[in-house]
């Protein structure tokens, strides 16, 4: 068995489709044992829970990769942890909490007075002095604010209400000046913290005060944060009164872009403004809880941070989760091996014990499991399954594959049948039936041994069939919701329109992974064929 | 031409038939009976709501509180006066739709509620969608329609325009590429079509569209934008709409075509009768067009065609939902995202149905081209 094996080996790798296929396969088996020893299965399932907390401040999002950007700039973290004596847990709400962020203080003031009456709140407030230094016409593509606080459980869990807001002001170089409110949102994240990240979105208003011109981002952003969409709205006026101050063109923005802040304009494009910037940012986060008297100790900043996020990433970009696609192609692959080697080789394996029965049994027998194959056989497979499919709901990817194994078995049926008539036709499976050996026997001794090399070809042969099948699946938004696979990538591609926004590295790069994947079982099935089915050597 | 074995096989046929459409009535028919179950019981409210309005509308609510008085006390239910009659218009109303769900038939088991999906849909009963999804006024319809046949037929010609068109180009294209490469194995054309035979395969079909609207309608401007406006009588609009949609399935169906055509070409070359041809010493395009092309044409046409109509059912419902192009593909995206049971329903049958249909056709044509091949 071993030495034909290593005979055949050495067939398949003297084609240059079997070198090819081979070469790829190891690589890609290297590249999944390294996926699930390092992701399994917390990074598997963080890559899709995480994409509303996790990745979003971690790294920019729907970024090109780096390889087609010339002028990269490098996320980069202003983290402000040597400044913690700055921050402090306050009983009151401050005063200047109405002038910077009217719509919080008004919030408390009206929905929460009695709460507040009862003093059942607490503040972490957090402000900052600093600079940052841009060296480089380089934009970063957004600035995001992450603030951590500690908050115990129990208080979590009991209706507590958490919230946050702040402002920056920025002083460019050029001495404009812009100031900019920011709302965030919350995500639990463990036990013990709950993360603020901040984008800073808004409209903006204009402002002259003593000569010196303000923008203010406001509050009501345009940011959806349930869920996560692009809310177009019209762009106003001190938002274009800003962009034409600034030299920028106004095309087709929606809504306030954070590169603004550190752009000018150069022949109309957007490029950054290189310089010191003077920062001064207040975050707020306003705990309302009925047990915040006796957890007065426990609550805290637990950190904060100042990123400008790169205007790249990587070699394969991220997606509008902020997800890297690089770690998406990575985590797909396991998936990808599961999913194709169990459906095609069980399905495969019944049908091959089906076709060879249906050939040996040459009596009525054999005629009902083939007409039984024949209907199997009828039912167009793709259809059938987004049937199947929709009438489920959503299907877990196992499901799936048993959906997929009920629907391909029968197709190697016809063929196995064939050979296998060929086989039961021989004298010594006439002579063992003679000497009475059990059918049981006959059938796994001696015919199926001679047909399994060829329906394994088959089954190598139909793997980008299965991952294919998935991937069209997942578009029609059919796909295993916790699973990450190449399928939903390409779904979230189409689903934000990435074709005519133009983010190709997010469809471009899972669909070419399917393509290799798949091809390399193409490779080697086709160098495997002409060994296991000799009629077809040529 | 042998009576009996077509009989056979059209028996055959209708059998599969039968079976088939009882598996898709049998997928559908949980969703189905819940939507209609659905419109019952909104049916019923508006019918209740409207009796009371209508002149003895008093009387009318005052019997439906003592029904539901009597049906408290026989089981010994506490009374509550305070809900009392929001109560029992709601138990009213529960119970007629419990009434005409029985009368309906719907509350009996699946196979029973499937087979009756089954002759419906065998017979071609009309179906209504059961969402929002109504014809769009293409070809021979008004807009407006409900019937779900019509929603359907009218989508019929776009996926046939742009299937029959690359299916026709994918065979002029690829018929001299593997006469070609079949003549130089392991040549240079020889490779590149095995190469990207390979690829073709193993690409989503959408994927490639993706890709090719990308670069030839954002990158270079080269073809009109994609946009679910299309104009059927306008043919310029038409044509120019699917001149994307056909140069992308074609340049796909090309690599495998020409693929399984130099295969069975190569089979063919190395016949005796055709190394005999040429040492009688007959030129090679008599020996191409007299004794190659006519023995390889059957399982070319055949196997070809196959390939295509399968390749049709597998990578190209979704290609049209890329392309924004209103045939069937495209349907099955309009009528997943509007939660249309029946609409999908109907056109997983239509479908099947062609599906079969054309395998029937192609069987049958085989049979007749190819007289080697034994009717049995």
């Amino acid at each position: 068995m071993f030495d034909n094996f290593k005979s055949n080996m050495r067939i398949v790798l003297r084609t240059w489709s079997g070198k090819i296929g081979i070469a790829l396969l190891l690589i890609q088996v290297i590249l999944a044992l390294y996926a699930v020893a390092a992701y399994y299965p917390d990074g598997m399932k963080l890559y899709e829970q995480g994409k509303q907390s996790y990745y979003p401040f971690r790294y920019p999002s729907t970024v090109p990769p780096c390889w087609v950007v010339s002028d990269k700039f490098p996320t980069e973290t202003l983290t402000l942890e040597s400044l913690k004596e700055n921050y402090q847990v306050m009983d009151t709400i401050p005063e200047d909490l109405k002038i910077v962020a009217p719509d919080v203080y008004d919030l408390l003031n009206t929905q929460f007075t009695p709460i507040l009456q009862m003093g059942m709140y607490k503040i972490a407030y957090v402000s900052y002095d600093g600079t940052i230094n841009l060296t480089s016409q380089a934009l970063p593509s957004d600035v995001r604010l992450l603030l951590t606080l500690r908050v115990p459980s129990d208080l979590q869990a009991n209706g507590t209400v958490i919230v946050s807001s702040g402002w920056m002001y920025i002083e460019r170089p050029d001495g404009l000046i812009a100031k900019i409110f920011y709302a965030g949102q919350l995500y639990s994240q463990g036990q013990q913290n709950i993360t603020n990240i901040i984008p800073i979105y808004g409209s903006v208003t204009k402002q002259v005060v003593d000569g010196n011109v303000t923008y203010q981002a406001l509050p009501e952003t345009l940011y959806n944060y349930k869920n996560s969409r692009w809310i177009s709205t019209t762009m106003d006026d001190t938002l274009k009164t800003l962009y034409s101050d600034l030299g920028i063109p106004i095309r087709n923005e929606t809504r306030f872009d954070p590169r603004v802040i550190f752009a000018t304009s150069e022949n109309g494009t957007l490029v950054g403004l290189p310089g010191t910037y003077k920062v001064h940012l207040a975050m707020y986060a306003i705990v309302l809880s009925n047990f915040a008297d006796k957890l007065q100790d426990n609550i805290g900043i637990e950190h904060y941070e100042l990123k400008l996020m790169g205007n790249c990433y990587g070699f394969f970009g991220t997606d509008v989760y902020s997800r890297p696609i690089g770690l998406g192609l990575l985590l797909g692959l396991p998936y990808a091996f599961l999913l194709g080697f169990t459906v095609t080789f069980i399905s495969t394996f019944i049908g091959a014990i089906y076709g060879t029965l249906a050939g040996y049994w040459k009596d009525i027998k054999g005629e009902i499991l083939m007409r039984i194959a024949d209907v199997m056989l009828s039912l167009p497979f793709l259809p059938i399954l987004i049937a199947i499919s929709y009438a489920f709901g959503t299907i877990t990817l196992k499901s799936l594959a048993i959906i997929m194994i009920a629907l391909s078995w029968a197709g190697p049926v016809i063929v196995v049948r064939s050979m296998a008539l060929q086989i039961s036709e021989q004298l010594y499976i006439e002579a063992a039936k003679a000497v009475g050996v059990p059918t049981r026997k006959i059938v796994f001794k001696h015919i199926f041994p001679q047909i399994y090399p060829y329906t394994m070809a088959i089954a190598v042969l139909a793997i980008p069939g299965i991952i294919v099948a998935e991937a069209s699946l997942a578009l029609l938004g059919f796909g295993d919701p916790a699973a990450p696979t190449w399928g939903k990538m390409l779904q979230l591609a189409y689903n934000v329109k990435a074709v005519t926004t133009g983010w190709w590295w997010m469809y471009i790069f899972p669909g070419l992974a399917l393509v290799i994947f798949s091809a390399t079982f193409l490779l080697i099935g086709r160098a495997i064929e002409p060994i296991v089915a000799p009629k077809l050597q040529r | 031409m042998d009576v009996r074995w077509l009989a056979v096989k059209l028996i055959n046929f209708l059998i599969v038939l039968v079976i088939v459409t009882f598996i898709v009535a049998a997928i559908f028919a949980g969703p189905l009976t819940d939507r209609q179950k659905q419109a019952i019981r909104q049916e019923m409210q508006q019918l209740v709501v409207g009796q009371l309005r209508q002149p003895g509308g008093q009387q009318y609510k005052e019997y439906i509180i003592n029904q539901y008085v009597k049906y408290l006390k026989e089981n010994n239910l506490p009374i509550n006066n305070e809900t009392l009659e929001q109560e029992a218009l709601r138990w009213w109303i529960d119970k007629l739709t419990q009434e005409e769900i029985h009368n309906r038939g719907l509350d009996k088991p699946w196979y029973v509620v499937a087979s009756r999906y089954t002759k419906m849909m065998l017979t071609f009963q009309p179906v209504n969608s059961s969402a929002t999804l109504e014809t769009r006024g293409f070809f021979w319809y008004k807009q407006g329609d409900k019937n779900a046949y019509h929603i359907i037929l009218e989508r019929v010609p776009f996926s046939v325009l742009l299937f029959t068109t690359s299916s026709a180009l994918t065979l002029l294209i690829a018929i001299p590429l593997a006469l070609y490469a079949a003549r130089r194995p392991g040549g240079l054309l020889d490779n590149t079509i095995v190469s990207w035979s390979v690829f073709s395969v193993s690409m989503p079909w959408w994927w490639l569209a993706m890709v090719f609207i990308y670069f030839f309608t954002q990158k270079y401007h080269i073809f009109p934008k994609v946009t679910e406006n299309i104009d059927p009588h306008d043919i310029g609009n038409l044509l120019s709409k699917a001149a994307l949609p056909v140069i992308t399935v074609t340049v796909l169906s090309v690599g495998d075509t020409a693929y399984r055509m130099r295969n069975i070409l190569l089979d063919v070359f190395n016949e005796d009768f055709v190394m005999v041809a040429r040492a009688k010493g007959l030129p090679e395009t008599v020996v191409l067009r007299k004794h190659v092309l006519r023995a390889a044409a059957p399982p070319i046409v055949t196997i070809v065609l196959f390939a295509i109509v399968l390749s049709v059912f597998a990578g190209a419902i979704i290609t049209e939902l890329i392309f924004e192009w209103p045939g069937l593909g495209k349907l099955y995206w309009d009528a997943i995202t509007a939660n249309d049971v029946a609409v999908l329903t109907v056109l997983t049958y239509v479908t099947t149905l062609l599906y079969l249909v054309t395998r029937l056709i192609l069987d049958i044509l085989y049979t007749l081209l190819d007289p080697r091949i034994k009717r049995a």
